[in-house]
């Protein structure tokens, strides 16, 4: 009988001489996905994003070398970078600099290479039974970054990890694991490029594990060229007084879907996560959150915006879950969504699961245009409709974006963003 | 705090008031469903082939359903084989022509109610008009006179299927399809009896229709349907109130409601609910899974659902409107109480068609001991919706920290110049709420009291005056003590 996996994917075998465990969870995560196959609307997770474009494809783990100019310009000292190309490390075009004693930061492939020392680590944040991209991840991710900080250790420098996708019906397939020792910091930027022609689909899995008062800032920027599919997970487990914030800053894609899921098991850990999203043309983004509260005393926020132009279409599914011991929770979570076309869509799901009594959760959505009021005071103080409505947009964008805490990284997004909307040409 | 939870606790542990069962024999179909019976109740009713036709239709397509299990629900297997699909009081041919020639017995089933015919009449001077089914074939029907003076027809669905079949067969099962989903399907299949409303062109109904429910004879699912159409300009209050003497076995409900608002038109629709919710060990209560649909046919006109479901021990119901006219205005207003193993997953759907089309959603819930409550709702604005407007709110209050209570609001948008606003909070009665009221002079339970009817008044007030006492009444003897 012929399995999913070998029409879905060409030639997904090859020789990796690999020790028995990785071996056996590879099979595991493969068998996993012929079985679960590709998720149809059918699923609820789905309900708003159909796949059906890719269901009937083949894509390729073949790599080829994607054109530099891809990689970002930015001051090389500023950041400790790793390119991933196709998934896979491009040590020539990485540049991970000067790192502190204590931080380890190095190719997944090389890792794996090292010894069994990931065996009780790899797959410990995503749960037992993953989704069926996540288990095709676990089947078939070639290479990725693994980041490692010690105990009380701190990185000045953000890390920067780069995608970089190309060609027509690739499939790339990044594995990252990050892992925070107790008291440790540092911050992340996971950059998502590919060129405007590539039909190429990422499929992305992140693992994070935060000890007791760490702290993580994660950044993720999606600026992938309008054919490509990008479908990435992260998983995040955090313990007592940890801290966690990201930041996913959705601008390109054809068709993006952003999982996070983030479990609060130790007492006082917070979680803040806020995102943006803008399509334009025919893009569709889908926003996909859980956040679990399993601990006492922990906060979490969410405030995910949607600004959705032409004929683009929005998805926001966000979940709140407060076990039962997880007194004393406070969490909020908030999407407003602005339409700009007649033609564009949001859909959105803000759910709360309760299960404890002391708590107090809340949520918002809010959907609309801009509102006619504020924009007629624009032009009666002498600003045109055009330049009003923008500066609006622009405004409602930016609460977000300027929470991004890495300097560099927020200017350059508020400079893409005005120059998506053209606010220097009017 | 513990004072009042032991208050709470106490009360919580009281038995349900109103379980007693009434000794009327029943013309009774042995348990099992399959064509026959389906044939079976055609024939009794005395239907037409169309809607033997109906029937068969729905039933074949309800073979082809699968049960729906995407409520946030723990149901234990039904067996469809093991219900019983009808059963009539005796002496069905020479019913009851006033209040006088009503079975004594089943009088007194009322009056233990607290509900007795007389007293509703009188209720604050408001006539009201009972249809009172008790299981499946109306016994009583007063007030018929007035109401056809007015030119607004109010019966039994059977009798409007002899008197008015063109009308019942206009408009029946246009709003909720027989393939709408698994339980519609049932009903559609084997519904047995209803209230058939018709209120005629620019007529204000001169009194508030009412019908009460019962569930009597044991293991027999109520398949309730009811058609209410007001045409052009026409206006009427409709309420439904329910309650059921105690049983062990779980009992299915099954009903479908279906309102029908014309141009101008508004129909208003009020639930009380309170069927036996199983006992404090979650064993026994009414399975209540039921589908109420409204569409706003014409412009401006206007659908309310207000309900109070205190009782059942599973329910699922989703009230919606079809917002198909321009300017035409859905609203939901919602106290959903569940307490020991009761579970609720109930909310609406708003479908914003028609352009400058509203709807409001007030939800309340309230869960305490081991309850499960979820608000669940869509509110869909089409791409013809121009400037369609939804505000949601949803709260729920936890009282006890092993119950739960889940809110799963969708929103698709596919028009930008709607607004639309979704709000939910959950939390317990603060200690600087109850310290602010005990400082005031009030006893910690009324204090409780008091904060649970103030997060349910934005529901309450849109019930009918008569209602809404009974509707506080109930919360407080559901909630046990915490209301006083």
């Amino acid at each position: 009988m012929t399995q999913l996996i070998d029409t879905f994917v060409d030639q997904p075998g090859g020789e990796l001489n690999e020790t028995a465990w990785l071996e056996a969870a590879r099979t595991q995560g493969v068998d996993r996905f012929n079985e679960l196959g590709i998720p149809t609307q059918r699923d609820e997770d789905w309900k708003y994003t159909s796949l059906r474009a890719l269901a009937n494809k083949q894509f390729s783990l073949q790599s080829n070398v994607a054109s530099a100019d891809l990689i970002p310009a930015v001051d090389d000292e500023a950041m400790h970078r790793l390119v991933f190309v196709q998934g896979v490390l491009d040590e020539a075009a990485s540049t991970p600099g000067d790192l502190p004693e204590g931080v380890t930061l190095m190719s997944m492939r090389e890792a794996l290479a090292q010894g069994d020392a990931l065996q009780s680590v790899l797959r410990s944040a995503m749960p037992e039974k993953a989704n069926a991209f996540a288990e095709l991840n676990n089947g078939l991710f070639r290479d990725g970054a693994l980041l490692k900080v010690d105990a009380g250790c701190r990185l000045e420098k953000p890390v920067e990890l780069v995608f970089i996708s190309s060609g027509e019906q690739t499939l790339c397939m990044p594995r990252n694991l990050i892992i925070l020792e107790a008291g440790a910091r540092a911050s992340i930027i996971e950059r998502q490029l590919s060129d405007n022609e590539s039909t190429c689909l990422s499929n992305s899995a992140t693992e994070i594990v935060l000890a007791e008062n760490s702290r993580l800032d994660y950044n993720l920027i999606q600026l992938q060229g309008e054919k490509s599919t990008h479908i990435g997970g992260i998983w995040v487990q955090q313990a007592a007084g940890s801290h966690l914030s990201t930041r996913t800053m959705t601008l390109g894609g054809t068709l993006v879907r952003n999982e996070l899921n983030v479990s609060l098991n130790g007492k006082g850990a917070h979680a803040d996560c806020t995102g943006l999203f803008y399509g334009r043309h025919r893009q569709h983004m889908d926003n996909h959150t859980t956040i679990r509260h399993a601990a006492p005393e922990c906060t979490s926020r969410e405030l995910y915006k949607g600004i959705l132009d032409d004929r683009a279409r929005g998805v926001f599914h966000g979940r709140i879950v407060v076990e039962q011991d997880a007194q004393l929770t406070l969490a909020d979570q908030q999407n407003p969504n602005l339409l700009l076309s007649r033609d564009s869509e949001i859909d959105t799901k803000p759910q709360l699961e309760i299960y404890a009594d002391d708590v107090k959760c809340s949520h918002g959505a809010t959907v609309g245009e801009l509102d006619k009021k504020q924009l007629f005071y624009m032009q009666s103080r002498g600003l045109d409709m055009n330049l009003a409505r923008t500066l609006l947009t622009y405004a409602f964008a930016a609460q977000v974006v300027e929470e991004i805490e890495i300097d560099s990284l927020r200017e350059e997004l508020i400079k893409r963003i005005a120059e998506q909307m053209h606010l220097s040409d009017i | 705090m513990g004072e009042q939870n032991q208050e709470i606790k106490t009360l919580i542990g009281r038995e349900y008031k109103e379980g007693f069962s009434t000794d009327i024999e029943s013309d009774t179909l042995p348990p099992g469903l399959d064509e026959d019976v389906v044939r079976f109740i055609s024939q009794k009713k005395n239907e037409p082939e169309w809607l033997l036709e109906h029937r068969l239709e729905a039933f074949e397509r309800w073979k082809q359903m699968p049960e729906p299990d995407w409520a946030k629900l723990d149901i234990e297997p039904i067996d469809y084989q093991a219900i019983s699909y009808y059963s009539a009081p005796k002496r069905p041919e020479d019913g009851p022509k006033s209040l006088d020639e009503v079975d004594p017995r089943l009088l007194e089933t009322y009056e233990k109610l607290g509900i007795p015919l007389d007293e509703q009449k009188m209720l604050a001077g408001v006539t009201v008009a009972v249809d009172a089914v008790f299981d499946s074939v109306s016994v009583a029907t007063t007030f018929k006179k007035t109401l056809a003076e007015a030119g607004v027809i109010f019966s039994p669905l059977s009798e409007a299927l002899q008197e008015h079949p063109e009308l019942v067969r206009k408009y029946l099962s246009t709003v909720v399809p027989s393939g709408d989903n698994f339980f519609a399907a049932l009903n559609a299949a084997v519904f047995s009896e209803g209230s058939f409303v018709y209120i005629p062109k620019n007529t204000r109904c001169p009194m508030e229709l009412s019908t009460y429910f019962r569930i009597n004879a044991m293991n027999t699912g109520q398949f309730e349907r009811t058609l209410i159409i007001a045409d052009e300009g026409a206006y009427v209050s409709y309420l439904e109130g329910c309650t059921a003497p105690q049983r062990d076995e779980n009992q299915l409900h099954a009903a479908v409601v279906e309102l029908i608002a014309m141009k101008d038109a508004e129909i208003k629709y009020s639930t009380v609910q309170n069927w036996y919710p199983g006992d404090e060990n979650g064993v026994g209560g009414i399975y209540n899974f039921v589908t109420k649909r409204g569409i706003c046919k014409g412009d401006n006109s206007k659908i309310s659902w207000t309900q109070v479901e205190t009782g059942s021990a599973i329910t699922w119901k989703y009230p919606s409107c079809v917002l198909q006219g321009d300017n035409s205005i859905g609203e939901f207003y919602s106290v959903a109480l569940t307490n020991n193993y009761q579970q609720a997953d109930t909310g609406t759907k708003m479908i914003h068609l028609g352009k400058g089309s509203s709807s409001t959603i007030i939800s309340k819930g309230i869960s305490a001991g081991k309850g499960q409550n979820a608000y669940r709702g869509l509110v869909h604005i089409a791409k013809s919706a121009e400037g369609a407007r939804n505000y949601s709110q949803c709260d729920s209050l936890l009282l006890g920290d092993r119950c739960g209570a889940h809110t799963f609001p969708y929103m698709e948008i596919k028009n930008p110049s709607a607004k639309v606003e979704h709000e939910a909070t959950t939390s317990k009665i603060g200690e600087d709420q109850l310290f602010y009221c005990r400082q005031r002079g009030l006893s910690e339970e009324d204090a409780v009291s008091m904060i649970v009817n103030g997060f349910c008044k934005e529901v309450f007030k849109e019930l009918p005056m008569e209602f809404a006492v009974e509707a506080q009444k109930l919360l407080g003897i559901s909630l046990e003590g915490a209301v006083g």
